[in-house]
């Protein structure tokens, strides 16, 4: 990898600012030696067959703050949620459409508008942090999600409720 | 097809404004440019960066110092992308032939749908920027194409040089920024669509849309100015898109009715907006909503990194305290304008320099950040 520092970058120049980058720098370096990931992205791939994780990614960042796990997720939306041997949640993230059902278009003017999605494979990305309690992770689509792919579909006379999309482990291997 | 027709030959960090781990990562790959035609590639990323950087908030130096940008070097051994003669909208190419070009992405206009629908192999993409910058925050994909295209999927942002920077700066709003679509039709205002007249869901999860327009509980209520009217515009005619002009200046923030695919029920909080139109700017909501996430993404707040938990009672209060009166544009007298620039200078650099001495935390914490909170909690307590 190389490095160009643009013009603008001579900002950062303050001596000690850069003795704290370079600090930092160091300090991940020796993390990444010790391998001591602060979070893992696990990157998913979804197709009729169903979802699966096809990469795992250590990352020296740490993962954003967990959602209250103390009330219920929002009804329209997908979550990842972790959880212990126990099935006790330990982190939770609201997912931004993870399987869209509609592409977004763009006219010339910069007005958008959607289209029906004709693909039923696409990929997305949750990053959780490294917990102890780590067990697995569960994708769970909320009461009002609507999913055209198979095997996602709701029957019309099925119960509206939360269900569970894909259910993975996270102790396989050194990072999950 | 796919990694048989080209070859990623590294990657370059084009903006070092700190390590990968504690700043926002930026990664850019490029479809369908040869090895020839690397200089092109070199040119349309450098503009895709100078734009979006020149776009609020990113134009904020605490936000720009955040981030870091990538460029993966991908050569194909073709130029361009698939783009069939025809498609189910209708439409043919651009310049009237259809093309066919073995790159390493494949993308490929029309996928099914309409010709401006512009995919690439998204799985690729993202493994390939998994193992070349593992820290990554945001994917951009720019393909070899005069033809306008794009698309924007959970990972990745597309766009063709045909289309230009903005298509993908607004899919960055919907990921990792988390935004909704503000605008007010599914399928086009023109499209004379019947399904989309009234939103009849809860209150939507997304912070810059809206059922709610009760100043008091307003998600953006903060932002809205006591003499802006609640709902700012209503649509009297909820078969169709509102067509009125904006009564309020523009950028003004408030409830503007026609937001989330629909034309009534549901309100977005500028008139104008990049998630309601691309050529715009974030509105100040979703400036916001951005400036928070990369801020927090890169660990660049001073109180965060003391606290080492962004969602601390303190660190709430003091948010709240800095977003008033320290974001660039937020009023004030000339004492605080420099103090504000102060901080947009300082702040990155001193919560970095606490990330890697820890020791300083718990000083500062007790010495500063609480009786700081404190004070705040106090001075709100008087007000109410």
């Amino acid at each position: 990898m190389t490095s160009d520092r643009s013009p603008e970058g001579r900002d950062i120049g303050a001596a000690w600012g850069r003795a704290s980058i370079a600090r930092i720098k160091a300090v991940d370096a020796v993390r990444h030696l010790l391998r001591r990931p602060r979070s893992i992205r696990l990157t998913f791939r979804f197709d009729d067959s169903g979802i699966r994780i096809i990469d795992r990614t250590p990352r020296l960042k740490p993962a954003r703050v967990s959602e209250p796990l103390a009330t219920p997720p929002h009804p329209a939306k997908i979550i990842a949620e972790v959880r212990s041997p126990q099935g006790a949640p330990v982190f939770r993230a609201t997912l931004n459409d993870p399987i869209p059902q509609s592409v977004e278009i763009f006219e010339p003017d910069g007005r958008p508008q959607r289209v029906a999605s004709v693909r039923s494979t696409g990929v997305f990305s949750v990053v959780v942090p490294v917990d102890r309690r780590a067990d697995h992770i569960v994708i769970e689509a909320g009461e009002n999600v609507r999913l055209a792919q198979e095997p996602f579909a709701l029957l019309p006379e099925a119960e509206p409720r939360r269900r569970v999309l894909g259910r993975f482990p996270l102790r396989k291997g050194r990072w999950g | 097809m796919g990694v048989a027709d080209g070859v990623v030959t590294g990657v370059t960090q084009i903006r070092d404004r700190g390590p990968e781990s504690t700043s926002w990562n930026l990664v850019v790959v490029g479809d369908g440019f040869t090895s020839a035609e690397q200089t092109v590639y070199q040119t349309a990323v450098d503009t895709f960066v100078t734009e979006l950087l020149a776009s609020p908030p990113f134009d904020e130096s605490i936000v720009s110092n955040s981030i870091n940008v990538f460029r993966v070097d991908v050569e194909s051994n073709e130029s361009g992308a698939d783009n069939p003669a025809t498609c189910p909208d209708g439409t043919t190419p651009f310049g009237g032939a259809a093309t066919t070009a073995a790159t390493y992405f494949d993308a490929e206009y029309c996928s099914g749908t309409v010709r401006r629908l512009l995919t690439v192999d998204e799985a690729l993409v993202v493994t390939e920027v998994n193992a070349l910058v593992p820290e990554w925050d945001a994917i951009v994909a720019i393909v070899n194409h005069y033809e306008w295209g794009g698309a924007g999927s959970p990972d990745v942002a597309v766009y063709s040089l045909g289309a230009g920077p903005d298509v993908a700066i607004h899919e960055l709003g919907h990921e990792p920024f988390g935004l909704a679509d503000e605008y007010e039709s599914y399928a086009g205002c023109s499209s004379g669509e019947t399904t989309q007249d009234n939103y009849t869901g809860g209150e939507p999860y997304e912070p810059n849309v809206t059922i709610d327009t009760n100043r008091a509980t307003l998600k953006w209520g903060n932002r809205v100015d006591a003499t802006t009217a609640l709902p700012t515009t209503t649509n009297s005619d909820c078969t169709q898109c509102d067509t009125q002009l904006s009564p309020v200046p523009a950028g003004t923030i408030g409830c503007f009715e026609g937001a989330f695919y629909h034309h009534c029920g549901a309100f977005r909080p500028a008139f104008d907006c990049k998630m309601r139109v691309s050529s715009f700017d974030f509105c100040r909501v979703c400036q916001d909503v951005v400036h928070g996430i990369v801020v927090q993404t890169a660990c660049c707040f001073v109180a965060t990194a003391v606290y080492g938990d962004p969602w601390h009672p303190d660190v709430a209060v003091i948010r709240s305290w800095r977003d008033r009166h320290l974001a660039s544009g937020a009023p004030g007298r000339f004492g605080m304008r420099v103090l504000a620039a102060a901080y947009q200078w300082f702040g990155p650099r001193l919560a970095r320099r606490v990330l890697v001495r820890p020791r300083l935390a718990a000083p500062l914490r007790a010495a500063i950040f609480q009786p700081w909170a404190a004070l705040l909690r106090r001075r709100a307590a008087g007000r109410g």
